[in-house]
């Protein structure tokens, strides 16, 4: 089985597209049975944005099955910046939205490499960051990770650069300085541990 | 599951008792520390259950003061060793005993103490409830209206 980790606004949907072919399922990108009930919807695989908070006893139960995981990160302003134009509440201020990704963890990406290293093990977790690895290498990428997850082939089809640009015409939005401080020490330790 | 509980008391004049629940799981702790981190570990979670931190001191019953002198601050709880509530993410519910109720009536209330519904610092005798859903990121995300 192939879990993909998170983190949502990195490019998930696709990598998805580009690779389903893989796989014989037929059902839902995102079944998100793991976060919401602790359990597998099939035994292939599982490309929900949120899997990076699922439970730890639903971590330790899967991880069996489990061939790899797929972590992708992004600069954390700019991961946010795309999920605030697409989920913001009305009033809802950048630092208030920014605020909430960070006390709820999603921003929190050392924390979170640092609980799968826990939980799993470091040997099984593919790590990429969108921006370095993805962003304008995205030929290399696909052929990276499908070499990585033993797939035999990807969409040839699926435009390579269509997603990935749309990003370009986006707003450059800031927090402030207290929330920076906090996204700067999570992505050290995520550099520190991943390093370690 | 485990869970971690931060707390901080007022003074070291005492060593005042709190009582952990999760579920049918029950602790009592004397905090001798002026901080000290109470452990729950090895807990079984598969259902939306409550964890509550309680104090129930019936010394405070023999006073004429509203509050106990030595206040308990439950700093931070941090759940499946990941999540990290405090007082300004999922504070907890405050729920007065019975006993305390009957109490502020004997020796008069103030405000500050009816205004209290959410809050970490254990002043009164009763419990600060976190509802623990099953699995734990479905007490704050709310998946439901995806």
């Amino acid at each position: 089985m192939i879990v993909y980790l998170g983190m949502p606004k990195c490019a998930s949907t696709w990598l998805w597209e580009k690779i389903k072919q893989n796989f014989e399922y037929n059902g839902d990108k995102e079944p998100h049975t793991l976060v919401e009930f602790g359990a597998t919807e099939n035994n292939i695989v599982d490309f929900s944005t949120n899997n990076w908070s699922m439970d730890s006893s639903t971590a330790k139960k899967i991880d069996k099955k489990v061939s790899k995981y797929i972590l992708i990160t992004r600069d954390p302003v700019e991961l946010a910046t795309s999920y605030y134009l697409q989920r913001r509440l009305v009033g809802e201020s950048f630092d208030d939205f920014m605020s909430t990704l960070v006390k709820t963890k999603l921003l929190c990406f050392g924390d979170i490499l640092e609980r799968w290293y826990d939980l799993v093990g470091k040997d099984k977790i593919l790590i990429y960051d969108y921006n370095k690895d993805i962003e304008h290498k995205q030929e290399k990428f696909i052929k990276d990770i499908c070499k990585k997850l033993d797939l035999k082939n990807y969409d040839q089809t699926l435009p390579l650069k269509d997603k990935i640009f749309q990003t370009h015409h986006k707003p450059v939005l800031r927090c402030n300085d207290e929330l920076m401080k906090i996204l700067k020490e999570q992505l050290n330790k995520f550099y520190q541990i991943k390093q370690g | 599951m485990n869970i971690e509980i931060h707390l901080r008391k007022e003074n070291i004049d005492s060593d005042p008792e709190v009582i952990l629940q999760f579920g049918d799981v029950i602790q009592t702790q004397k905090i001798i520390n002026q901080e000290q981190k109470l452990h729950m570990q090895g807990l079984e979670h598969n259902c939306d259950t409550k964890l509550s931190v309680r104090r129930d001191s019936k010394e405070l019953y023999h006073t004429s003061r509203n509050h106990h002198d030595n206040k308990i601050f439950v700093d931070k709880v941090i759940v499946d060793d990941f999540w990290e509530f405090d007082n300004s993410f999922y504070t907890p519910t405050t729920i007065f005993d019975k006993e305390y109720i009957d109490h502020l009536d004997k020796v008069g209330t103030d405000q500050w103490i009816k205004n209290t519904v959410n809050n970490t610092h254990l002043f009164f005798n009763g419990r600060l409830n976190w509802d623990i859903k099953y699995p734990v990121r479905r007490s704050f995300f709310k998946d439901v209206n995806r």
